[in-house]
């Protein structure tokens, strides 16, 4: 919101009744009338002036073309440019949903900017940034749709043919606006002379005086939060966002769904083939399936006895073979050698 | 200079632990249930090129910076986050405060907030935490 100050007028919790004496001056101000007219019936500027304040000012979710007595007084001020305490209204405003929320589960925030930017100014932002754990997407960054012209267009208020874009129109922007520069990196916890060296530094160098008020009562942004805010943004964060978050557990997840997708293929064709025959379980399958390419790494098991008992006698005959031939081997090598010796 | 307030910051923290306590959810909605509307920004040169010239008025209610904040990010997952551990501050809820204290200690009764080790009530704030409390002045 900026430094704005908060006075002006505040006029709310009107009822809607048509006794109240404020109808009349709405009505001149809103239509130049002393009865309430249509929507229609008001100006290009003033229906604009309507959008914008349903859009962001006191954004009331629903249709905007009926505004309620609040709406209407508030709207009048700008028409008259009486000024009136915005900040306030918007904070009421914020309340009055927020209770809403609570109560009768409205399940609509408003001023999602405006929040965003508090948030931003207390450091969160940075905070976040600074440990890099979350992206863009997770925090849900969005840009609010542009008014202008176009919209004109839209609402009907202008022809078509006469919209043209400039070059200066408003581009959505995401670059976070500049902290304000005037937000004191000190809070009311501070001792009283620390608060007092640091006005009297930021006089000197700036020429500004900080007001006691604008003191926040807290830091933010401090190294404590940083924990906390992980800790509590983890538990924000879906199960599928978190797991999202994490690259290396989900290939392995999609390597074991492969492998029961294709064991779940094998297992009824081969019952199919085989029925009645004795039971499969899936490695045996498996085996089979590899057996014509790779008989030798088959474990031992699937191996018919008659064929495991061949070819463990094989493999002793070869493996006496070789012990044979190695003793001859060095046999003939000491022979050899006795010769040598003996000659 | 900044460096001793930032030290006294953090000691200052440890004390005060509920400036920086996680809060529970006020309400039953779930984050994803919400929808937060998001402000249009909005481009007074180009409304002025179509004959709507707009400006004289925002600036008339000292709304300059606002509107022209309205140009940049949201982001929605935090304000979601925001809005479900957020409490109305008000008189009735430091009422509230002072009789649970006086509840737990009866010779509390007739004493001030601050006796009590409560902060004083300057105004209506919403509190949430992302991080501590947001301080709204109305």
């Amino acid at each position: 919101m900026g430094r704005r100050a908060s006075e002006g007028r505040f006029v709310s919790d009107l009822d809607n009744s048509k006794t109240s004496p404020w109808n009349d001056t709405v009505n001149k101000t809103m239509f130049n009338s002393t009865r309430k007219e249509k929507y229609s019936d008001l100006s290009m500027r003033n229906k604009m002036l309507l959008k914008i304040q349903n859009e962001n000012l006191l954004p009331k979710g629903g249709g905007g073309d009926q505004p309620s007595l609040d709406h209407r007084v508030f709207l009048h001020f700008f028409m008259t440019k009486e000024k009136s305490n915005v900040p306030k209204y918007i904070f009421r405003n914020m309340i009055k949903t927020l209770r809403e929320s609570q109560t009768i589960k409205r399940s609509w925030i408003p001023y999602g900017r405006l929040i965003s930017e508090i948030l931003h100014q207390g450091g969160i932002l940075n905070t976040l940034k600074e440990v890099n754990i979350f992206t863009d997407a997770q925090l849900g960054t969005v840009i609010g749709k542009i008014i202008n012209g176009s919209t004109l267009k839209h609402m009907k208020l202008i022809k078509k043919e006469d919209y043209t874009v400039l070059s200066t129109d408003l581009k959505e922007s995401i670059v976070v606006s500049n902290l304000m520069e005037d937000f004191p990196p000190i809070c009311k916890q501070d001792p009283v002379d620390v608060r007092v060296v640091y006005i009297m530094d930021h006089y000197e160098r700036t020429g500004q005086t900080i007001k006691l008020s604008d003191i926040p009562e807290n830091m933010y942004g401090g190294a404590l939060p940083i924990a906390k805010s992980r800790k509590s943004k983890k538990r924000a964060m879906t199960e599928a966002e978190y797991v999202e978050d994490a690259p290396e557990p989900a290939p392995k997840k999609a390597k074991k769904s492969k492998a029961t997708s294709q064991e779940k293929l094998v297992g009824p064709k081969v019952l199919s083939i085989q029925q009645e025959a004795q039971e499969l379980d899936a490695s045996e399958v498996l085996d089979k399936r590899t057996r014509s390419k790779k008989p030798a790494d088959a474990p031992q098991s699937s191996i018919p006895k008659k064929n495991r008992k061949m070819t463990i006698r094989k493999l002793r005959q070869a493996s006496l073979a070789e012990e044979d031939q190695e003793e001859a081997a060095t046999s003939l090598v000491t022979r050899e050698v006795l010769k040598e010796r003996a000659e | 200079m900044e460096s001793s307030s930032s030290v006294q910051e953090t000691s200052t923290s440890m004390q005060d632990t509920p400036g920086y306590e996680i809060r529970g959810r006020t309400m039953s909605l779930e984050e994803w249930e919400l929808n937060v509307q998001v402000e249009s920004p909005v481009d007074f040169i180009s409304l002025a090129y179509h004959g709507c010239e707009l400006r004289d008025i925002y600036h008339a209610q000292d709304l300059d910076d606002y509107v022209g904040m309205l140009n940049g990010p949201t982001y929605m997952n935090l304000v979601r986050h925001f809005w479900v551990r957020a409490q109305v501050y008000d008189r009735k809820a430091t009422q509230l405060e002072m009789d649970e204290k006086i509840l737990i200690d009866h010779s509390l009764q007739g004493k001030t907030r601050e006796e009590m080790g409560l902060e004083p009530f300057r105004c209506t704030k919403i509190r949430s935490s992302i991080m501590g409390i947001l301080v709204f002045i109305s």
